[in-house]
Formats: structure tokens, C-alpha cells, sequence
């Protein structure tokens, strides 16, 4: 009797766990990528994606990142002096708020994204070259899975993919997405808008953002952005 | 030899041993300002359940510090109480746990204040019941559990194991090495299972199921449940395990926070090295504009919680007798605390990876109770006065030697005559240790 009483109950932590989890994800109003016409945000600066997001209440989502590299953050950078003056009672602050507000930038905003709740695993679709730096990295990880086509590394336990266009696999859930101006540097906008319908990406935030004073991105690759945008608002394309 | 009546009655002594570890502990506490590492773990604790992520610091241990300091800083705040009330608490219950442990394993008395008076006394469980870092829970959780499955053995009460299960459930959600400690308990279950009465296989069977329910499904259906806070950032249980290889992948591989490697990191050498130890150290400058410029001397607070060697030294021999005693005896019990002693033990001393001393809080309530076994057995009740006394002698050697431990477990280290100079010079010349050759064989 006591035996079937804990089973019941672990079970019910299970089950009830899992419920708990999947429920606490906040969602939009989702469209296919490709297929329904869809207006994408436009964002001047990667951390103004971020401020996106929060501002309306995405939780637990997967982030989808479409650029032509990725940026490796050094926490250490972030590290800030001990005052040495430390006595009770502390000084407890609630980490996520204290490094967005000290913190917060282009390089790091998906990582503040991670922090504050809105991303629970982030994909990175990256260029051929970015991905075999990814996959260098992954190599002398303490945590990671490297296969020709996908690289998934943890980040303290916080779980990430690196693919590119040709190796992203279906999302399985709706996806915030990110797209870079610079992806355009090894990309065209229909092949890109090709690859996520055909992996019938869904979405309920799609942001495009210009990287607006970033001398490496090109006008070229910002007019691509443009199309980009023009041909999500379209939808139904050919592919799909 | 008589036990004095003292031994013959413990309550008092063991009241007053439990009353003077505590105020140790409390004056431990006292002497220093709060370390990096105790904020860091109040930080961490709000970061879990506000945000459900794991860190920042020491994010590949187990959930249930976050928990339970948070709940302190709800309750207390964040002075000292609120930040180390919880862990001063359980440090200091060890003390009558240790007793009624080694008691319910030695069944001698006297053993059993022995035990309790070294760990009463011994710097590094004073250090970690006077930090927020969880070792100590390490110590409490599993002592705790072996005393419940004891009582249960002892009254056939299901309510003891469930009470086990539950409590080895807070210790593997502490830390994993809480594990070794269940995993004898499991064994000594699955022993009287096995040379018990043969009973009808349905009985047994029930009997089975509800041992492995209380033992092993409680306690992974507690360690799960502590995991909730991470579950509201959207995860679902099928994203849980790959969570647990990392924490898996970075404890295995884990060589510290700094670019070298710093203090005694090497477990096997804690039975064979005198002087092991570990420090932790408080910078403290004063509040307001100073006058004068700081200095380490004055400063800095190098907690430094030497192992008493009269202690540690004589675990080898000390274990070597049990193993002895307990095969001419036929003892299950003296059987289960070699074994609660090497299971807690060996896996640190051979895992690839440095292990820092602090992490001799766990072995520590078995080293105690090995030791105080031994120089009890060693000198018997027969023979001349004199060595029926050596074991008092060796325990009153002990004490002294752990009092006089005690200042540097308390950051005075540098004001000590004599030795105050050279730990100074020691510190500002500490040279750490190249990672490599555990990236070496890790990668």
C-alpha cells in the first residue's frame, strides 16, 4: 500500500512537473514561416530584440538565431570587483536584473535573454564557417555533441544548438526568431525564407534587425533584410 | 575497564559537547566578515527560484541549497542568521548524530562520545557549519538517513525508512556524493534480507517493493521536486536529462573557478599527509573612508581549517582494526561503518579531478567514528592502569590539538606567535597549480 502510495506520488511529481514546465511558456499568435503572411518586427540593435521580447511577456521559448556568426561570451569580462566591503546583511540582488541593467548589449543579449526567463534553449543557424568554429569549440567543451550537421553545447546546464541553413531541423514547437543582417552575407532571402518553410518553422515573433552602426555589415546585406522582410509579409511562397 | 558514569548516562555530556560545538561554531561565525562564496550563495539562491537557472555559483550541484537558503532568507533576512542560520544548525546537530550513529554501530557508549567529541572539535566541520557553502548538509543529510534505517531495522516501523528516504532524498539533492552513503544503507537492507528468516515469496516481495519505494523512488521523486523552479522557466521532463549530463559532465570535470588551481585538491593524500587543509579568505576592507592602508596582515582573514592529524592520521590503522574486529565478530554493523567510511571516501580519492579538502566534510563523521573505534579497541579493558588509560590520553591530545587548530580555522592565523609570519609569507607567495594534466586526461 505504501509502495503503490509513492509510485502514485512520484508519478504525479512527474507528470505534474511536466505540466508545470510546458505551461509556463508565453506564447503569441503563431504563423508559419513561409506560408501565412507574417510582419516582422524591424530592430536597429540586437539588444532592442531583447527588449522586444520582454516587453511582451515571451516565457520559456526557444529563440531561433539566424547570423553569420556567433559571438562566444567571456563571463569572466563581466566579472565585477569584489568592494571587499561585504557585511551583514548582505546585499542580495536577483542576478538576472542586476547584469541586464549593468550589462546589456549586442553581444550578449540572447545570454540576458536566457537569464531573465524568455529563452529556455537557443538554435543558432550560422554560416558554414561559424559553424565549423562552433564545432571546433565544441570539441574542448565539457558538455557538447558534435555531428556533421548540428552542434548542441551547454552553457551552465542552459542548452544550444549550432546548425546551418542546410542542417536546422524542424523546431517541434513555435520559435521566437532572430535573423541578423549579416545572416544575408551567406544567405539569399528567398533561400532563407525556402529553408524555414520547408522545415515548417513556426513563429510568433519574427525580428529582423539591421545591426544599425555595425561597419562589418554591408548595405547589400541590409537591403537583403529588407526583402526578406518583404517576402515574409507576402507568405505562401513557393516551396511551401 | 567501568565506563565512568558519565559514559554510563550521556545525556549530559552529550548536551554539553553539542552546547560547546555550537559556540564554536557561532564564534567562528563571529570572527570574520561573510566570504565571497556566502553571498554568492545567497545570490544563487534567489537566482534559482526567481529565475529557475542554476547558479551563478557552482551551478553543477544539486538544487536544494538554493531551496533551503532562500527559505533562511525569506525567514531571517539576509544577516547572518538568514545566510548561515541553517547551516550552523545542521553542523551542530551532527554532533548528537554522530553519537547515535557510532553508538547504534560500535554499541559502546564511550566510542560514541568520542566520536561526537572529535567532530565537535574538529576545524573543518567548525569552518563549513560557519559557511553557506553545503558540505555540511553532506554530513547532516546521510547521518540523519543511517540512523532512520536503523530505527527501522530495529522497530520494523515503515515509517523509518520513509523518514530515510526522504532524508537521503535531501542529501542527494545536496549533492550526488549523498549517494554513497544510501547505497551502503541499501546493502546492509539487502544483507538481512538475505541471511533473515526465509519468509513466503510474497511477503518478501512486498517487503523488496517497499524498501526500493522508500530508498530509491522517494528520494529521486524528492530530488526531481527540487528541481521545480527550473520546470516554470518552460522546460519539460524530457529536457530534465540532458540538464543532468551537463551538471554530470561538469562536476566529473570540474578543476575550480580560478585560471590555477589552488590548496590541497588531492583526496588521497587526506589519511597520509599531515597539515591538509583548506582555505578560504575573506579581504575586508572598513566601511567609510580608511585612514590607513590595508594590508593582509590586518586586512585579510585566512580561514584556514587544518585536519587535526591526530585525527586523520589514524584513519588507516584505525580502519585496519575495524576491518579486523569486524571479521572476527562477524559484525554487520562494524562491517557497515568500514564500509560507510571507504564508500564515502575512495570515489573522491580516485575520481580524475582535484578534490578540495572542504569536500572532507562528508567523510568526516566516519572518520570520527573509525578512530574513536580503534583507539578504543586498541587499548582494551584488561591490561595495566597505564594503557587503560592512553585512550582518554589520546582523546585529550586530540582536543588540544583541534583547540589549537581553532584560530586559524577562525582567520587569527596571522596574529599567532610563531606561526602567524610564515602563514602570512605563505600566502602572499602561494603558487597554484597548472590545470593541465587534468585537461589532460579529461579531454
Amino acid at each position: 500500500m505504501i509502495s503503490c502510495a509513492l509510485l502514485a506520488l512520484a508519478l504525479a511529481v512527474c507528470v505534474g512537473l511536466d505540466r508545470f514546465g510546458r505551461s509556463a511558456r508565453r506564447f503569441g499568435a503563431v504563423r508559419a514561416v513561409g506560408r501565412d503572411p507574417i510582419r516582422p518586427t524591424l530592430v536597429a540593435l540586437p539588444e532592442d530584440a531583447y527588449r522586444f521580447w520582454k516587453r511582451q511577456g515571451f516565457h520559456g521559448r526557444t529563440i531561433l538565431c539566424l547570423a553569420d556568426s556567433w559571438d562566444r561570451l567571456n563571463l569572466k569580462e563581466y566579472a565585477e570587483e569584489d568592494d571587499a566591503r561585504r557585511s551583514y546583511p548582505l546585499k542580495v540582488y536577483r542576478f538576472a536584473d542586476h547584469f541586464e541593467e549593468k550589462f546589456l548589449d549586442s553581444r550578449n543579449f540572447l545570454y540576458v535573454a536566457a537569464l531573465q526567463g524568455i529563452a529556455r534553449k537557443i538554435v543558432a543557424v550560422l554560416s558554414p564557417a561559424a559553424f565549423d568554429l562552433a564545432r571546433d569549440h565544441a570539441h574542448h567543451a565539457k558538455n557538447a555533441r558534435v555531428d556533421a550537421q548540428e552542434v548542441y553545447e551547454t552553457h551552465e546546464g542552459f542548452p544550444r544548438w549550432f546548425t546551418t541553413l542546410g542542417g536546422l531541423t524542424p523546431p517541434g514547437e513555435p520559435v521566437l526568431i532572430y535573423v541578423s543582417a549579416s545572416m544575408f552575407r551567406s544567405a539569399r532571402p528567398e533561400e532563407l525564407l525556402a529553408a524555414l518553410s520547408r522545415r515548417g518553422v513556426r513563429s510568433d515573433a519574427v525580428l529582423l534587425c539591421s545591426l544599425a552602426g555595425d561597419r562589418t555589415v554591408s548595405d547589400t546585406e541590409r537591403r537583403a533584410l529588407g526583402d526578406f522582410a518583404r517576402l515574409l509579409e507576402r507568405g505562401a511562397h513557393e516551396g511551401s | 575497564m567501568r565506563e565512568a558514569s558519565f559514559v554510563k548516562s550521556p545525556a549530559l555530556p552529550l548536551l554539553a559537547l553539542t552546547l560547546a560545538g555550537l559556540l564554536l561554531r557561532v564564534v567562528c561565525l563571529l570572527a570574520h566578515a561573510p566570504t565571497v562564496d556566502d553571498l554568492m550563495v545567497a545570490i544563487s539562491a534567489v537566482n534559482f527560484v526567481d529565475s529557475g537557472l542554476l547558479g551563478p555559483t557552482m551551478w553543477n550541484h544539486p538544487v536544494l541549497r538554493n531551496l533551503l537558503a532562500y527559505g533562511m532568507l525569506m525567514l531571517f533576512g539576509p544577516g547572518a542568521a538568514g545566510v548561515i542560520g541553517l547551516n550552523l544548525l545542521m553542523g551542530t546537530l551532527c554532533i548528537p548524530l554522530v553519537h547515535a550513529v557510532t553508538r547504534r554501530l560500535t554499541g559502546e557508549r564511550r566510542v560514541a562520545l568520542s566520536a561526537a567529541l572529535l567532530f565537535a572539535l574538529e576545524p573543518l566541520a567548525i569552518e563549513y557549519s560557519s559557511q553557506a557553502i553545503n558540505d555540511i548538509y553532506l554530513a547532516f543529510f546521510p547521518l540523519a538517513g543511517i540512523l532512520c534505517v536503523y530505527r527501522h531495522l530495529d522497530s520494523r516501523r515503515p515509517g523509518w525508512l520513509l523518514a530515510a528516504g526522504a532524508l537521503f532524498g535531501l542529501g542527494i539533492a545536496s549533492k550526488w556524493s549523498a549517494l554513497f552513503q544510501l547505497a551502503v544503507m541499501v546493502g546492509v537492507l539487502l544483507v538481512r534480507e538475505l541471511r533473515g528468516p526465509q519468509a513466503a515469496l510474497a511477503e518478501r516481495g512486498a517487503r523488496a517493493l517497499f524498501q526500493a519505494s522508500a530508498l530509491v523512488v522517494l528520494p529521486l521523486t524528492i530530488y526531481l521536486a527540487t528541481f521545480a523552479p527550473w520546470f516554470a522557466r518552460g522546460y519539460s521532463l524530457a529536457e530534465w536529462p540532458a540538464l543532468q549530463v551537463s551538471m554530470y559532465q561538469e562536476t566529473k570535470l570540474h578543476t575550480g573557478y580560478h585560471d590555477e588551481i589552488y590548496g590541497d585538491h588531492i583526496a588521497a593524500q587526506w589519511f597520509v599527509r599531515p597539515g591538509v587543509s583548506h582555505v578560504d579568505r575573506v579581504f575586508t576592507l572598513p566601511e567609510g573612508p580608511s585612514v590607513a592602508e590595508p594590508t593582509m596582515r590586518d586586512n585579510l582573514k585566512h580561514l584556514m581549517a587544518v585536519a587535526n592529524p591526530m585525527v586523520w592520521l589514524a584513519v588507516i590503522p584505525a580502519l585496519l582494526l575495524l576491518l579486523n574486529r569486524a571479521w572476527r565478530a562477524r559484525s554487520e554493523e562494524l562491517h557497515t561503518l568500514a564500509a560507510l567510511l571507504l564508500a564515502s571516501y575512495l570515489p573522491f580519492a580516485v575520481v580524475p579531478r582535484p578534490v578540495w579538502f572542504n569536500t572532507g566534510v562528508v567523510v568526516l563523521p566516519y572518520v570520527v567514528m573509525t578512530v574513536a573505534y580503534g583507539v578504543w579497541r586498541l587499548f582494551p579493558e584488561t591490561g595495566s592502569p597505564w594503557r587503560r588509560r592512553v585512550p582518554v590520553i589520546y582523546l585529550g591530545l586530540a582536543c588540544l590539538v583541534s583547540l589549537a587548530l581553532y584560530p586559524l580555522a577562525i582567520g587569527l592565523g596571522f596574529r599567532l606567535p610563531l606561526v602567524g609570519e610564515s602563514l602570512l609569507e605563505g600566502a602572499k607567495h602561494e603558487q597554484g597549480v597548472s590545470k593541465d594534466i587534468y585537461q589532460k586526461e579529461n579531454h
